[in-house]
């Protein structure tokens, strides 16, 4: 066997060049703890909207409370958001064991270090993606987002089982006291300061959802109430490349009892409801409205669909391509007394950006299903 | 314990490699962007990033005094982490011509009137500690 050369002792002893004395396994460990919690809050909420985006034949998502799913998602990026600061510091305070020497002490001293690896890169890949998608900046991610986000959160996940099975004996064992300093930063110091960061960017940019925060959420990408007719727009008229319907529209309502073709004025002289729902976007922003128009049961009762709960119905917007041209909803939604083709806001005709002549607006549910420019309403067995 | 570090590290490795085959399968013609942008995402944060607050603090212990270093400190570092959130919204490349309720802000001001808060508590905060060893 080749005896290798000793390396020289900048090597050896680079790990022992880092003194602040408030890293310790305590710091790392209360760290690790805060990043967990808000690291559960995230996976929780994603997989939650990504099967009610794309759900499983077991997965049911009712149509109350109305307000949950403004909830959950904007749980989900308030949480990824406050990581920023949270995730630096917990780097940082374990970052002398980058440059430990000998690198590698056996193979359970490998594996510690490979799922620490993968956490960390896991946590920067899911935090900068998810900043990136709020801010649209999507010609910097050389992959689609969605897939992305979704598959590298399993591996975090991962990774963050696998670290906690190699560090659950460190984070058990009790660690004197702290000793107090004035002019330097103690392990109590440090965790404040990161959650002070933290804080901040919360504050900053949490009054996106929370309607009462909007004036001091200076970075706030959204603000609720600003918009055309007061509500933030997601994808407008132009983008969707939908031209203002004329007298010719018709809505198309199929059913087991037959076939409606309804002009604008049809759905205007049929019963009129409002509902205050939100339109809760998948970004986590949200911004409440009053929506008038028809109640979905009563447009289903015109084609003997309503009150079946055999029937799925889908709704098919103007647009022409996009994966968000048409959206399913299942009976117990559709049926819902506040699930509204919508025909207009606060007593107005609805926005061409906001879906002239008619939109679907259903509670608890994310924006991007809420179809737009709507010209089909069909029921048919699943 | 060792039975919750065992049932801890099968738990995390079933779901590695469910994520692993999902990463790798679902989207094959999207790997190399992926790790391409893994690679930058860990070498910027872990070589760029790191390295810079060390830096910056080596930096502070050099030149500023013991009495308001921790204040000056702290409010570098609460301003760099507004700062990275704030740049994607401050730069725009995501703004939309025809979309004016996306990013309705003028970000520029709103990250300079936070750091001006941020640098004004700091200040407020060495006051405190200099009037506190005054006495």
């Amino acid at each position: 066997m080749v005896r290798l050369p000793h390396p020289p002792r900048v090597v050896t002893g680079l790990d022992r060049r880092f003194t602040t004395p408030a890293r310790s396994t305590r710091l790392s460990a209360n760290l690790g703890l805060c990043l967990g919690v808000a690291f559960l809050v995230c996976l929780a909420t994603g997989l939650l909207s990504h099967a009610i985006q794309h759900p499983p034949s077991w997965f049911h998502w009712p149509a109350r409370p109305v307000q949950l799913y403004r909830i959950t998602q904007g749980l989900h990026v308030a949480a990824g958001l406050a990581c920023i600061p949270l995730v630096t510091a917990k780097i940082w305070s374990v970052y002398p064991k980058l440059f430990a020497f000998p690198p590698v002490r056996g193979l359970g001293h490998a594996l510690d270090r490979a799922a620490a690896g993968l956490l960390s890169a896991a946590a920067v890949f899911e935090l900068v993606t998810g900043l990136l998608d709020i801010a649209y900046w999507y010609s910097l991610m050389p992959f689609g987002f969605v897939g992305a986000h979704y598959w590298t959160a399993w591996l975090l996940a991962g990774a963050l089982l696998l670290h906690l099975a190699a560090k659950l004996p460190a984070v058990r064992r009790r660690e004197p006291a702290e000793v107090r300093l004035t002019n330097d930063w103690t392990r109590r110091g440090v965790l404040t300061l990161a959650a002070t960061a933290a804080g901040v960017v919360t504050v900053a940019t949490v009054g996106q959802t929370v309607r009462p925060l909007r004036r001091i959420s200076l970075l706030s990408p959204r603000v609720p109430g600003v918009g055309p007719q007061g509500v933030p727009v997601n994808k407008t008229a132009a983008a969707a490349r939908i031209v203002r319907a004329d007298a010719s529209f018709r809505l198309v309502v199929t059913g087991p009892a037959g076939r409606h073709a309804l002009s604008l004025a049809d759905l205007t002289a049929l019963p009129q409801a409002t509902a205050d729902l939100p339109i809760a976007c998948v970004e986590g922003w949200s911004s409440g409205a009053r929506w008038h128009g028809v109640r979905m049961a009563d447009l289903l009762r015109l084609v003997g669909a309503d009150g079946r709960d055999d029937l799925r119905v889908t709704v098919d917007s103007l647009e022409q391509t996009g994966p968000y041209r048409f959206s399913t909803l299942e009976p117990a939604v559709a049926n819902d007394p506040l699930t509204l083709l919508a025909l207009g806001i606060g007593g107005e005709p609805l926005h061409l950006d906001h879906g002239y002549p008619c939109r679907l607006i259903a509670p608890n549910r994310p924006g991007v299903l809420q179809t737009k420019w709507v010209t089909a309403v069909t029921a048919a067995a699943r | 314990m060792r039975a919750a570090r065992v049932l801890l590290a099968a738990a995390g490795l079933a779901v590695l490699a469910y994520g692993l085959h999902g990463w790798l399968t679902e989207q094959p013609g999207e790997v190399p962007g992926r790790l391409r942008f893994l690679a930058a995402a860990v070498i910027v944060h872990d070589f760029v990033v790191i390295p810079l607050i060390l830096a910056v603090g080596a930096l502070t212990v050099r030149f500023v005094p013991a009495g308001v270093r921790l204040p000056v400190q702290a409010a570098l570092a609460v301003s760099a982490a507004t700062t990275v959130v704030a740049l994607p919204f401050v730069i725009g490349a995501g703004r939309l011509a025809d979309n004016p309720s996306a990013f309705p802000r003028s970000y520029a001001t709103g990250l300079t009137v936070l750091l001006a808060a941020i640098w004004l508590s700091a200040g407020a905060w060495i006051a405190a500690r200099l009037i506190r060893t005054r006495r």
